[in-house]
């Protein structure tokens, strides 16, 4: 009894010594593959592509990477309506030198803005004679209802209520609303926005603004409390109220494609808490590598803010 | 249907011989349980000396035993491990059926070793490969994570795999985990477990007795394709009313029992109070879990009603819920809700019935609050008839036939990525009807046949399919048994799980729609069973392959893709289980040799739970004066993992109203290798357990002290890209429970 005793602390003790920790690397051999993006604007006539490749770093943190992966000598077309159109290298001065301190490498084309619910093509042929290529179809035409709410507050003392309508039902939509104000102390010149919050909410002990995220919903509504809060803020602190002027608010909509609506919910859209994914999900509609071609039309509408609302708040309006 | 007729033309060729063989025999026939509580003996041996001959105890405790020749008194000796034996002389007369109900007493024995239970030392011709009866007992044995648990012992069987300390969830030879069958008296389980698989929601107290079939099995059970665990409660205490109390860190427990006129009752509750300790299994993450269960079951016997009849009704629910005071984070709540009610006759002949209406609801939800989790919800509702049959010729073999009706309707809603909402409603009824031959009538072989056929599917394809099985067993020598079985399996109803989620809180049922078929499964099994004095070794070796196996469509990008798509898999190995008892001391050993691949869309890889080695070693130790240990040491290759190829920059689309967004912004993503590719390290752990139980006046405590991980071995879980973490399973955790009975 008591070797078996001695026989197994040993065992224990020599596993113990041995075994605690094993190194482990999520890591095979580098393969080199290229991504290709390219977001085209519905609204204006100047559309940019970057083309650039995979990158290895010694550890795990991809930031550690200092060397832009941006590939030029690319040829990029793009078919639209029978036409061709090629979109051209251009070095373009970084802002951000955090990471990368070299110039940006894109290819872009200044004349070229295909129409709502057209197709495109587009194929990227590398120096090395990769192939990349998508398709995408452009976003359908949408309009905001006649009957939505065209001023703040809305026909509903309590809330906003702008709504959109279109024949696709495979689009996605990012609202946003904007009030525009300046201090008269400053001056025009100095314009301001304020994007206003779905909601305020309590986050761990702190109050935090809720942003509308992108769906498919064809329509946003906006508290008018939260509405008051936000607008409050804007001269948080100063007495001098009337040294604020509003002059009106926007509410801006995005339609994305049903390519970009896909590659926009693969990352935002995510999992939840606890469960834990493995497989990070992506979305691609490139062939032959990785990245994005799609598209995406902004729109927006003008909403104005009643006089008296304004002065309710301390602020004048700019008439 | 020609099919189905020969089937049936074998059957009477089989059946009338034994009609005729029913001459100047008489039968016997009773119910063995508890001398203490009345609660059945499950797999207990009845044994006729003169004869040499007997029967084993269904999960009733109930047994039937024919051709006995007449007219002479026989000595039958009724034993039960853990309980004193118990001889009873008896005269059997001709054409008559003697009634025995025994009663035995587990005083003044003291078990020298953990308790052997389902032995079958009578019936040493039973077609059981692949079949593993667990006591309770045993597993209060083995060192708890938190608590005892019926899932976690699971995985210490060969050919039962995790993917890690933190899910109950198991997988049997290379199946998924939505392919195992989970039944409490007879009614389905969808989702049996508490705190995101942590545990098993049925409390260990309640069990009976535990059938666990890794495969092989026969017509008698349907609805899954890979294993079925089969769970008997207790019926509660028919002669004194009883409380046990108990508590762990993370839950608190009361069990109340007794007895009411011409029948008993139990009824039991779970509830969680601490989350401290889920701390440990979620890597130091807040899991602000709440959960419940409770169960009550009424039994009733009374001849002046329906002689030899019992009667059963019972209920079980279990809640859970995780709410975060965080509006940016979800919610969840899921909840079982069972009920049952069976009738169990028995007859002058020796035919046993078994009539139940079962009902089981599970409801899921996940409530985004303000975060961008999507919401989804799920409901099955399921309700089944149970009609089985058995009767006992006089040859020894036995015909089982039974008819189950069952309608399910289920209802997902989710909103898919880029979305769109998809609402999922699906409202089937399955008609099958079984019939089995078990050939008994020879000593050292038997063999069991039948078919299972499904008239009405839950899906279009599903109707008018077969299930036929076979299994067989064949005492080479005394001491050793070869045992096979082939059958064909059908599942029609599964979830919708992601693979690339090692934990996943949501995965919802769903009949599998129409543009698929049914899944079908294949087993064949075959093994050696060597049973020496002190030394039991079990070698068993299968191969499994599914055709149309639903997987979740991982390319689906608008709501017009179908969720699921179709594949196929295959598993294959082998497996020991070895035993030696050397008292006071007990060696279990098992190993398993496993592979499994699936195929889906062409692309073959190994599925998250695949691991090549598996070993496992319990030492049990009974030391005396109520003292207990155990050690348990387990050891697995290193499951599968997708690699890191590289990186990529990714054009950052969250902020599309600043234009020009895609000249400068672009973050790192993670470039990932072939799928499930990649071995994580090999997993190995030691856990340790002291126990001791003793009386104070009236009341009977059982203290219990368990280490998992004693060395403190650092198993990866998995590797966090975002932050390149590495996180482990779980680390060095003491953990204590206390239980008062009374």
């Amino acid at each position: 009894m008591k070797n078996l005793i001695k026989i197994f602390s040993l065992l224990v003790l020599l596993i113990g010594l041995i075994s605690c920790e094993e190194e482990f690397s999520p890591k095979n051999e580098f393969q080199e593959k290229y991504v290709l993006s390219c977001i085209i604007r519905a609204d204006t006539t100047q559309q940019i592509a970057v083309v650039t490749r995979s990158y290895d770093v010694p550890g795990y943190n991809p930031y550690s990477n200092t060397t832009d992966p941006a590939l030029d000598g690319a040829y990029i077309r793009i078919w639209y309506q029978d036409t061709v159109y090629t979109l051209t290298d251009t070095l373009v001065d970084r802002i951000d030198t955090t990471r990368y301190d070299t110039p940006v490498k894109i290819y872009k084309i200044d004349n070229f803005q295909p129409a709502l619910d057209s197709e495109l093509e587009i194929e990227a042929l590398l120096n090395n004679g990769r192939r990349l290529r998508a398709f995408t179809s452009l976003p359908q035409t949408f309009k905001f209802n006649y009957n939505s709410d065209s001023s703040i507050p809305g026909n509903e003392e309590d809330a906003v209520t702008i709504g959109w309508y279109t024949a696709s039902n495979k689009m996605m939509y990012l609202p946003q609303l904007k009030v525009y104000w300046y201090r008269k102390s400053i001056g025009k010149q100095d314009i301001r926005q304020l994007e206003i919050p779905l909601d305020y909410v309590n986050s761990g002990g702190s109050e935090v603004e809720y942003y509308p995220p992108a769906s498919k919903t064809l329509g946003i509504t906006y508290k008018m409390d939260v509405i008051d809060k936000a607008l409050r803020g804007i001269s948080e602190g100063n007495e001098n109220k009337e040294d604020y002027y509003i002059i009106f608010a926007r509410l801006e909509v995005i339609a994305m494609d049903e390519n970009l609506a896909s590659y926009y919910a693969s990352t935002s859209v995510g999992g939840d808490n606890f469960s834990v994914r493995l497989d990070e999900a992506d979305f691609s509609n490139v062939q032959g590598g990785y990245g994005i071609f799609g598209s995406y039309i902004k729109k927006s509408t003008s909403i104005s803010l009643d006089s008296d609302y304004i002065r309710s708040l301390g602020y004048k309006p700019e008439l | 249907m020609l099919q189905l007729k020969k089937w049936g033309v074998l059957l009477v060729l089989l059946i009338l011989p034994n009609l005729l063989l029913a001459q100047n025999s008489g039968k016997m026939r009773g119910f063995v349980t508890d001398e203490k509580n009345g609660e059945a003996l499950a797999y207990g041996n009845v044994y006729i000396e003169e004869l040499k001959t007997g029967a084993s105890t269904d999960e009733n405790g109930y047994f039937f035993i024919t051709s006995i020749p007449a007219g002479k008194e026989y000595t039958v000796v009724f034993s039960y491990v853990g309980y004193q034996s118990k001889s009873i002389d008896v005269f059997v007369a001709p054409n008559k059926t003697t009634q025995l109900d025994v009663e035995l007493s587990s005083e003044g024995v003291e078990l020298q070793t953990i308790e052997k239970i389902g032995e079958k030392v009578i019936e040493q011709n039973a077609t059981d490969i692949g079949l593993q009866r667990i006591a309770v007992r045993q597993l209060e044995a083995l060192p708890k994570g938190v608590e005892t648990d019926v899932f976690r012992s699971l995985q210490f069987i060969p050919g039962v795999r995790s993917t890690g300390d933190v899910s109950a969830r198991y997988y049997v030879r290379g199946g998924a985990s939505n392919e195992n069958l989970v039944m409490l008296n007879g009614t389905t389980v969808y989702n049996p477990f508490h705190a995101m698989g942590l545990f098993s929601v049925i409390d260990p107290d309640m069990i009976n007795s535990i059938e666990f079939y890794k495969g092989g099995y026969g017509a008698q059970f349907g609805e899954r394709m890979s294993s079925v665990l089969k769970i008997t409660s207790k019926d509660g205490n028919k002669y004194n009313f009883g409380v046990k109390a108990s508590s762990s860190y993370l839950t608190g427990k009361v069990l109340l029992e007794g007895p009411i006129p011409d029948g008993s009752f139990i009824l039991t509750a779970r509830k969680s109070y601490n989350n401290d300790i889920l701390r440990k299994f979620f890597n130091e993450q807040n899991a602000p879990f709440d959960f419940y269960d409770g169960f009550f079951k009424i039994n009733y016997s009374n001849p002046d009603f329906i002689r030899d009849a019992k009667f059963e009704v019972y209920g079980f629910l279990s809640y859970d819920k995780l709410d975060e005071d965080d509006p940016f984070k979800e919610s969840f709540n899921w909840q079982n809700n069972l009920f049952s009610f069976k009738w169990l006759q028995v007859y002058d002949s020796p035919l046993l019935t078994d009539f139940g209406i079962h009902v089981s609801q599970f409801k899921g939800e996940v409530i985004p609050n303000l975060s961008l989790v999507s919401p989804k919800s799920n409901e099955v509702s399921d309700v089944t008839f149970k009609g089985d049959f058995t009767y006992l010729f006089d040859s020894k073999d036995e015909v089982g036939v039974g008819v189950h009706i069952k309608t399910i309707d289920t209802k997902l809603f989710l909103l898919n990525p880029n979305g769109s909402p998809a609402e999922i409603e699906d409202f089937s009824s399955n008609i099958s009807l079984y019939a089995k031959y078990n050939f008994l009538r020879y000593e050292n072989f038997g063999l069991e046949f039948g078919n299972r056929f499904n008239l009405i599917g839950l899906t279009e394809a599903g109707s008018f399919r077969m299930e036929p099985r076979i299994s067989a067993t064949y005492m080479i020598f005394p001491f050793m048994k070869f045992k096979a079985a082939w059958g064909l399996y059908i599942q029609e109803i599964t979830t919708l799980t992601d693979e690339n989620e090692v934990i996943s809180l949501f995965e919802p049922w769903v009949i599998i729609p129409d543009y698929l078929n049914p899944s079908v499964s294949r087993h064949y099994t075959a093994g050696l069973e060597t049973n020496l004095e002190n030394f039991t070794i079990n070698i068993e070796g299968y191969y499994k392959s599914i055709t149309d196996l639903p997987a979740l469509n991982q390319n689906k990008k608008t709501a017009d893709d179908e969720d699921l798509v179709s594949g196929n898999g295959e598993a294959y190995g082998a497996e020991v289980y070895a035993k030696y008892d050397f008292n006071p001391f007990a060696l279990t050993t098992t190993y398993t040799l496993s592979y499994a691949y699936k195929d889906i869309e062409n692309w073959v890889y190994y599925p998250r739970y695949d691991s090549r080695h598996a070993f496992n070693v319990i030492l049990e130790y009974k030391i005396g004066w109520g003292w207990e240990a155990s050690a348990l040491w387990t050891y697995n290759t290193g499951l599968p993992f997708t690699p890191l190829i590289g990186f990529y920059d990714r054009a950052e689309i969250d902020n599309l109203h600043n234009y020009p967004y895609i000249i400068e912004s672009f973050y790192p993503y993670s470039l990932l290798g072939d799928k499930n590719i990649g071995r994580l390290p090999d997993y190995h752990r030691l856990d340790l357990s002291v126990s001791k139980s003793f009386e104070i006046g009236f009341a009977k405590f059982s203290l219990d002290f368990s280490v998992i991980n004693v060395y403190n071995r650092k198993n990866i879980f998995y590797f966090k890209r975002d932050s390149a973490e590495r996180v482990n399973m779980l680390p060095f955790l003491p953990t204590a429970t206390i239980k008062i009975e009374i």
